[in-house]
């Protein structure tokens, strides 16, 4: 009861510093609750949405056309149908004279069962089946400025466009904008020609029971009845699709856990040195106390109610902010997941963020709070006694530190779901929280170490702050080290992709390539190709294949041997040249041997088990062929031209069904899309892939995914300044004196002034520096290791990062020291006396 | 009559930097209940560390202390804590008001520790019988020095110790107020029937007490006890 009392007395005069201390881990507790809020809702909506992520109950898929058998029993099962045939093709929108690669899907019935198919005008998406129509992509629409009502080119036929598609039940927008879908009725399918002899094509049959039916039991006999007749079928529910999209939920949810969790620990890290501040001041206070007859515990319980308190405050504020915060989290996810995420704050999120803060905010304020158990008394009469840390509190000290780990990982676990997941979230933070402490405890040594002395007076105690007792440079250093080296190393990963992108277009580099070019085309190709005064850099033939057995031991035997190197699609070609991009690492190459021989990519070959000599039966398109690993290349697949995991012997594959692929390069944008629309025009099936549209596409990824990036930086860099304002006030109490000292010595109030100025600049700058420099080196290490390209950092947009920093640290410095100038000497040293 | 405090061969030496500083040395003296004693001596004469030695606010490097009949050098940190809130009051040159607390919660501390009911109207009482009656709520920044010495008497007397250390008393005041407070120190001390050992530096105020230990570069020089009392 005294301890609760006098927790609160001691609180006097402090309440608003320590209602600062607790926004710290406020902002980490509304990141928490909001993102923990997210992933419910998202988890929620995908139940609740299941259906609609197919549009159907059950969808059967071939590569081939459906056989007589198959449709035969489609027939027999009843419920509601329909037909879709899916196709990568080019379409012309002819008003503008734009070409774009878009999926082309021909659709018969009323598929979506589920959801709707979104469009504007909403009518349009019933409307478009019913005469010469088509519903297109709103955003292929919005970059070539057509209109409903204009006309669009697809394969031969030219439809009107009816209506702006603005979403499809199950897809997600960023899948939309690498392949806009448009949508046409399937009765002119066959009128487009896009249908040829060895072009990719998915053929699906929709499927809607409403009876009771067990759809995961009907699709496992569909896969079995079918087995023989179309070996290529895939049987896909709802349910699978919604265990995918699981799969993407967690990760996206994992994402966003470590920035709750970074942010979290952030403002644990701001509490914990809040509360040292808080109890430096506090210790002649509970010195008296002691001397009085309160015992250690007594006086320990009176700075951890506090700190309880706090943490129960900041917490209970956090998870009110969070709730506000999750109602515009949906937004940012949206293009991420199919259909809509509906957020509501939830009370058990609320509390569970509350518990979580008091938690850790308890845990990081408890070693900190041990100096005032081993107070000693003696304080009381001599100021500058100097209590050591007794035998007990070393290791009450080693306890409280391993606890708070204990709570992180726990914190970690509780964010990532995976015990090796929170291990590594823990290990990591820690790692980057002690290289940026290190680099502050370097840069503290060598600041004193070459300390200028030939500045003047002013710059040089500015800078001494930066050593001297009470210094808050670790602190800054690592709160604000953090949220630079987060958006930093974000920022400059994304930079090296983009510019390996465009780079890959430089100089005599391949950047148009057109595919799905029938035997019968080839010339006719070649030679517009060349009248457009473009060179053919290289004209391959590619065949889609499946493995079926490897050394005569058939794949459905084979397990989980080679993953999916065993079931993949291999489209391969068949030469007896080495491409340039290509290097023999084993065997012999084939070259112009009569034998039938393959060359594998090494990667593939060590993923499948086999080596050279072994045996390896290729399942193509229906027809068995065994042929011997000749030889085993290394691939750069950097690079915009086809590159193959297989390369045939000339005289094996010339019979099977087969498109071409021809690689060029048009050195103005203009050429480029006139190629591409003279192409459409004449040979409306063969597709084209250009620098510009890949550029485009992935810039807007990356950048959906930046801005989600951001945002969690966003929390990061927010509690890093709340917790730099938190220790400036802090330290105010110093700064307070230590001013009135230097002012009753002659200082002026603009000497003290610009002494805080060099200090909170030279912090700035530090953290700033450092949080910078282990960017590059993050940055590095994902362009290197993550993305494979060559690390490419943006410098101009680094030296803004590097002059916003230390500004920020400056304002906020300054603005938290307000006034410290301007107390009048006498009335602090009367004070102090 | 009983001894309340007995030092016995006390010795305390710090560790400076890679030699040791021995403050006080072979330090013997026994103290009966209900006498007044000064210690005093030049600065640095270990006055300080003596007395702090003597409330068991820091262990002795060899030596014992027996207050009130118990040897100190056994007790924890907290058990010494536990005997200071039982026998000991406590004056500080520099007041040492717990500068949150109002100057009636200040007071009221000793009582609240030993789970007294009734603390605030004994404060209460007491900051009226010092003359602070009208400023029962007041914050230590809102007294002046003499006002707060003696917020500092009521609270060292508040529990009626069975022994008072009294560190400058007057130290940090003027002559008119710390004569005032010297006065209010004496007069509470005689009400309450209380054991007074003070440090000073003034020989006026250690000649209002019965005794004088004088120290001298950590050792006893003079001790003006008589003979029965001092051994």
């Amino acid at each position: 009861m005294w301890v609760l009392r006098m927790a609160w007395r001691d609180s006097r005069g402090f309440r608003q510093r320590l209602l600062l201390y607790t926004s710290a881990i406020a902002i980490g507790i509304a990141a928490l609750t909001a993102l923990r809020g997210l992933s419910h809702a998202m988890e929620e909506g995908v139940a609740q949405q299941a259906s609609e992520l197919l549009g159907a109950d059950l969808e059967v898929e071939s590569d081939l056309p459906f056989s007589a058998t198959a449709e035969a029993l489609f027939d027999s099962l009843g419920g509601r149908r329909a037909r879709m045939v899916e196709t990568l093709s080019m379409v012309l929108l002819p008003e503008s004279g734009g070409t774009r690669l878009s999926e082309v899907r021909a659709i018969r019935g009323n598929w979506p069962f589920y959801g709707e198919l979104r469009s504007d005008p909403p009518t349009a998406a019933l409307s478009f089946r019913q005469g010469r129509e088509a519903l297109v992509d709103n955003g292929l629409l919005l970059q070539y400025e057509a209109e409903v009502g204009d006309s669009i080119k697809v394969g031969r036929v030219t439809f009107r466009i009816a209506g702006r598609l603005l979403g499809i039940p199950g897809e997600t927008a960023v899948r939309t904008d690498v392949r806009p879908p448009v949508l046409i009725p399937y009765e002119y399918l066959a009128q487009t020609e896009l249908v040829q002899y060895g072009s990719r094509i998915e053929y699906k049959a929709l499927f809607r029971f409403d009876d009771d039916r067990d759809v995961q039991d009907l699709a496992e006999r569909i896969k079995e009845r079918l087995s023989r007749s179309d070996p290529d079928i895939d049987v896909d529910t709802a349910r699978d699709r919604q265990q995918r999209l699981g799969r993407t939920i967690r990760n996206l949810d994992r994402f966003l856990g470590l920035g709750g969790f970074i942010a979290l620990l952030l403002g644990a890290v701001g509490v914990a040195s809040a509360i040292h501040a808080y109890v430096e001041q506090k210790l002649e206070s509970v010195a008296v106390l002691r001397s009085l007859g309160a015992t250690g515990g007594q006086a320990l319980r009176i700075y951890l109610l506090q700190a309880g308190v706090l943490g129960l405050i900041g917490s209970t504020a956090g998870a009110i902010a969070g709730a506000a915060v999750l109602l515009t989290l949906p937004a940012l996810i949206a293009d991420f997941l199919p259909g809509t995420v509906r957020v509501s704050p939830s009370l058990g999120t609320a509390l569970e963020g509350i518990s979580i803060g008091t938690s850790i905010a308890l845990l990081f304020a408890a070693r900190p709070l041990l100096a005032v158990r081993s107070a000693s008394p003696l304080l009381a009469i001599r100021a500058s006694y100097e209590s050591g840390l007794r035998a007990g509190d070393r290791v009450w000290r080693g306890l409280v530190v391993v606890l708070a780990a204990g709570g992180a990982y726990l914190l970690a676990r509780l964010l990532a779901g995976r015990p090796d997941h929170a291990l590594f979230f823990t290990a990591g933070t820690a790692v980057a929280l002690m290289l940026l402490a290190l680099s502050a405890h370097l840069l503290r040594g060598s600041v004193r170490r070459f300390f200028p002395r030939s500045l003047s007076y002013v710059t040089r105690q500015g800078l001494a702050n930066l050593y001297r007792p009470h210094n808050q440079t670790l602190l800054l250093m690592v709160s604000l080290g953090l949220g630079t080296f987060l958006v930093a190393t974000l920022y400059t990963a994304q930079n090296s992709v983009l510019a390996h992108i465009s780079q890959l277009g430089g100089e005599a580099q391949p950047n148009v390539v057109l595919f799905d070019i029938q035997s019968d085309q080839t010339e006719g190709v070649r030679q517009l190709v060349q009248q457009m005064e473009m060179p053919v850099l290289q004209l391959v033939p590619v065949v889609s294949m499946h493995i079926g057995a490897i050394g005569g031991v058939p794949v459905d035997s084979l397990g989980d041997q080679g993953g999916w190197a065993l079931r993949r699609e291999y489209r391969s070609t068949y030469r007896s040249e080495l491409a340039d991009s290509e290097a023999l690492v084993g065997g012999t190459w084939h070259g112009d041997t009569v034998q039938a021989a393959v060359s594998l990519e090494a990667g593939v070959a060590q993923r499948l088990g086999v080596s050279v000599g072994d045996s390896l039966t290729f399942d193509v398109q229906g027809m068995p062929l065994t042929v011997v690993v000749g030889s085993l290349r290394s691939v750069d697949w950097q690079r915009i031209m086809p590159n193959f995991l297989c390369v045939f012997s000339p005289g094996v594959l010339e019979a099977a069904p087969q498109f071409h692929v021809l690689v060029t390069r048009g050195d103005s944008p203009e050429a480029r899309a006139l190629l591409q629309r003279r192409l459409v025009e004449k040979y409306p099936n063969v597709s084209a892939i250009d620098l510009d549209l890949i550029l485009r596409t992935v810039d807007d990824i990356l950048d959906r995914v930046a801005a989600l990036v951001r945002f969690m930086a966003l929390f990061s860099v927010a509690t890093g300044v709340v917790v730099l304002i938190a220790s400036v006030s802090a330290s105010r109490f110093q700064r307070v004196r230590e001013s009135a000292l230097l002012r009753t010595l002659g200082a002026s109030q603009q000497q003290v002034q610009r002494m805080l100025l060099v200090e909170y600049a030279a912090l700035g700058t530090l953290a700033g520096l450092t949080g910078l420099l282990l960017a590059l080196g993050g940055g590095w290490g994902l362009a290197r290791f993550v993305f494979e390209v060559t690390f490419a950092p943006a410098w101009d947009w680094l030296a803004g990062a590097l002059l916003v920093v230390p500004l920020l640290t400056i304002l906020v410095g300054l603005f938290g020291s307000r006034g410290v100038a301007r107390v009048p000497p006498l009335e602090v040293l009367r004070r102090a006396g | 009559m009983t001894d309340v405090l007995d030092v016995r061969d006390l010795t305390r030496t710090y560790r400076s930097g890679d030699r040791d500083l021995t403050v006080l040395q072979s330090v013997t003296f026994r103290i009966a209940a209900g006498t007044t004693s000064a210690i005093v001596g030049p600065s640095g004469s270990g006055k300080t560390t003596l007395l702090g030695l003597c409330a068991g606010l820091d262990r002795t490097s060899a030596g014992t202390v027996i207050l009130d009949g118990r040897p100190l050098e056994h007790l924890s940190e907290d058990e010494r804590a536990l005997l200071r809130r039982e026998l000991v009051g406590f004056v500080f040159q520099n007041f040492q008001l717990i500068p949150t607390l109002s100057a009636v919660e200040n007071v009221a501390v000793p009582l609240e520790l030993r789970g007294e009911s009734g603390a605030r109207e004994r404060a209460a009482e007491l900051l009226d019988r010092v003359g602070l009656g009208d400023r029962l709520d007041h914050y230590p920044v809102q007294l002046s020095g003499g006002e707060q010495q003696r917020v500092g008497l009521a609270r060292a007397f508040i529990h009626r110790p069975k022994i008072l250390f009294a560190d400058e008393p007057t130290g940090n005041l003027d002559a008119d107020t710390g004569a005032a407070v010297e006065d209010l120190l004496f007069e509470l001390n005689r009400e309450t029937g209380t054991t007074l050992v003070l440090v000073t530096h003034d020989i006026d105020l250690a000649g209002r007490c019965g005794r004088m230990i004088r120290l001298r570069a950590g050792a006893v020089v003079e001790d003006t006890a008589a003979p029965a009392e001092r051994d």
